[in-house]
């Protein structure tokens, strides 16, 4: 008996370096298994991060340091001293491996723009830790996006989405109208701004600790059903507001502590 | 992506368990999923088998000729199945031993006592809910935060959560990296606030929690607010 065993290959490729600010870095990753829709994870830890679906094949990466400050230069902090000294480190490193591109991006002093181009079927798991915010535009895969100093925006998303937004609001565009998985969005300290197709279907979880709830779907919000108590010396009821948008579906959770949450209807035509 | 989330709606569906539009939507995701449906068709049809050929009046030669027939019948789908998901086929393998457990069991009562075998559905029961809690605890496990999100997600429409389980939420709590996940498993938790265990394990998370949004939550749930 003959047998064929297909051994899979893995295409990894890494770069890594430290330049001098305002140098671009733009580096291409090919799919091990291009017939199947693959994955971005990474972080940035100083600097946003912006990913563009397109319909080509490969993963584009692209890193703009800003521009820093120009050779000795110094920040004056007091009349003798002592003087701020500036720094241009910068270490960026990806790789390719099953499918998979995984990125990490530091700069200890000079915060970086790091651009995606992806297909648009590829998930997406990216955190900027500092200094930066995201945005996600035109791809279809699931969406689990951190950002803990800034904003959030995603726009043409078809599938779920995971966002937390530390220090800013998040701003997102649905174009599906159902998720097979649930979705899940919490802010701290801004306003949650949602956008779905008149046909949306789900349920919906929201509460603003700290501000207001408007929808323009027609909802009948109900209080959440659970009384919790706590060494039966309190008692908590559940401050989430529910509401089944058309025929109901997958959880779709709104939480902001400082902030608005707004869903608009979009009119199909944006 | 859809077949992970439907496992849990089919071993729900199997305990009867699942109603309205859960329901609905498991049977729209069947009607398009091939390899789903075959595993619905093989796990109905043992569900079935375990609830009908159970004697009132026990054949010990017959029970054993049974079983065989159903391992056989197992190893032969085994064998010709399409290729699955490696989750769906932890749970099939698992299902496998709970249900030759069940059979086992049942057996084991037959030899032994001449009643009903109704007991032995419940124990299967029983069986079916540990293994749900088991998948709980695998599933915290997996790398895709949707994963999670969908495991806690579920563990909050279980009726009881056994102290394995609550652990493994309170681990998540205390873990996971995911603002969403420790939110909801918090959320799963919250139900259980009388549980000392429970609420000693929500104390050591509020002391280690970065996220407002979190530490706020758990110390609403403990009574322990600041801003009365």
């Amino acid at each position: 008996m003959t047998r064929r065993i297909a051994l899979p290959i893995a295409l990894t490729m890494v770069f890594s370096g430290a330049v001098a600010a305002a140098e671009t870095f733009e580096h291409r990753f090919e799919w091990s298994n291009p017939s199947r829709p693959g994955s971005v994870v990474g972080f940035v830890a100083n600097g946003g991060i912006s990913v563009v679906g397109y319909d080509g094949d490969a993963v584009v990466l692209e890193v703009r340091p800003h521009r820093g400050p120009e050779p000795g230069a110094v920040e004056e902090r007091a009349d003798r001293g002592p003087w701020r000294l500036p720094q241009w480190g910068l270490d960026v490193a990806a790789h390719e491996d099953q499918n998979v591109v995984t990125f990490s991006c530091r700069s200890p002093e000079q915060p970086v723009e790091l651009l995606l181009r992806v297909p648009r079927p590829t998930s997406i798991r990216v955190r900027s830790d500092g200094g930066g915010d995201l945005r996600v535009e035109g791809v279809h895969g699931p969406l689990d996006l951190t950002a803990a100093e800034g904003g959030i925006s995603v726009s043409g998303a078809m599938g779920p989405l995971v966002a937390d937004a530390r220090n800013g609001g998040v701003v997102a565009r649905f174009e599906a109208s159902r998720f097979e998985l649930p979705t899940s969005i919490t802010a701290l300290d801004g306003n949650i701004d949602v956008s779905f197709p008149p046909d949306l279907s789900a349920l919906l979880k929201l509460r603003a600790d700290h501000g207001r709830i408007y929808s323009d779907f027609a909802l009948e919000p109900r209080p959440g059903p659970i009384e919790r108590r706590a060494e039966g010396s309190s008692l908590y009821l559940d401050k989430y507001t529910l509401a089944t948008v058309n025929e109901g579906g997958e959880q779709i959770l709104l939480r902001t502590l400082s902030g608005d949450i707004t869903i608009h209807r979009s009119s199909g035509e944006e | 992506m859809g077949c992970e989330r439907n496992l849990d709606r089919l071993l729900s569906s199997l305990l009867g368990e699942l109603d309205g539009e859960d329901a609905r939507r498991f049977e729209r995701h069947l009607a398009a999923c091939a390899p789903c449906r075959l595993e619905r068709d093989r796990m109905l049809g043992i569900w079935e088998r375990l609830g009908t050929e159970l004697p009132a009046a026990p054949d010990r030669a017959a029970l054993d000729a049974r079983f065989e027939r159903m391992v056989e019948a197992y190893a032969a789908g085994v064998r010709t199945s399409a290729r699955v998901p490696a989750r769906m086929a932890r749970v099939r393998r698992a299902f496998q031993v709970a249900a030759a457990l069940a059979v086992g069991l049942a057996l084991g009562v037959a030899a032994h006592r001449p009643a009903p075998d109704v007991p032995a559905i419940a124990d299967l029961t029983a069986e079916i809910r540990a293994l749900r809690q088991e998948l709980l605890t695998t599933s915290l496990q997996l790398d895709s935060t949707f994963g999670r999100l969908r495991a806690v997600q579920h563990a909050q429409e279980m009726e009881v959560l056994d102290p394995a389980a609550r652990r493994a939420l309170l681990d998540a709590l205390r873990h996971d990296p995911s603002v969403s996940v420790r939110l909801a498993a918090l959320d799963a938790l919250a139900r259980f606030a009388d549980d000392p265990t429970v609420v000693a394990g929500l104390r050591r998370a509020r002391g280690r929690e970065s996220a407002p949004v979190v530490r706020d939550s758990i110390a609403e749930i403990l009574g322990e607010t600041d801003d009365i």
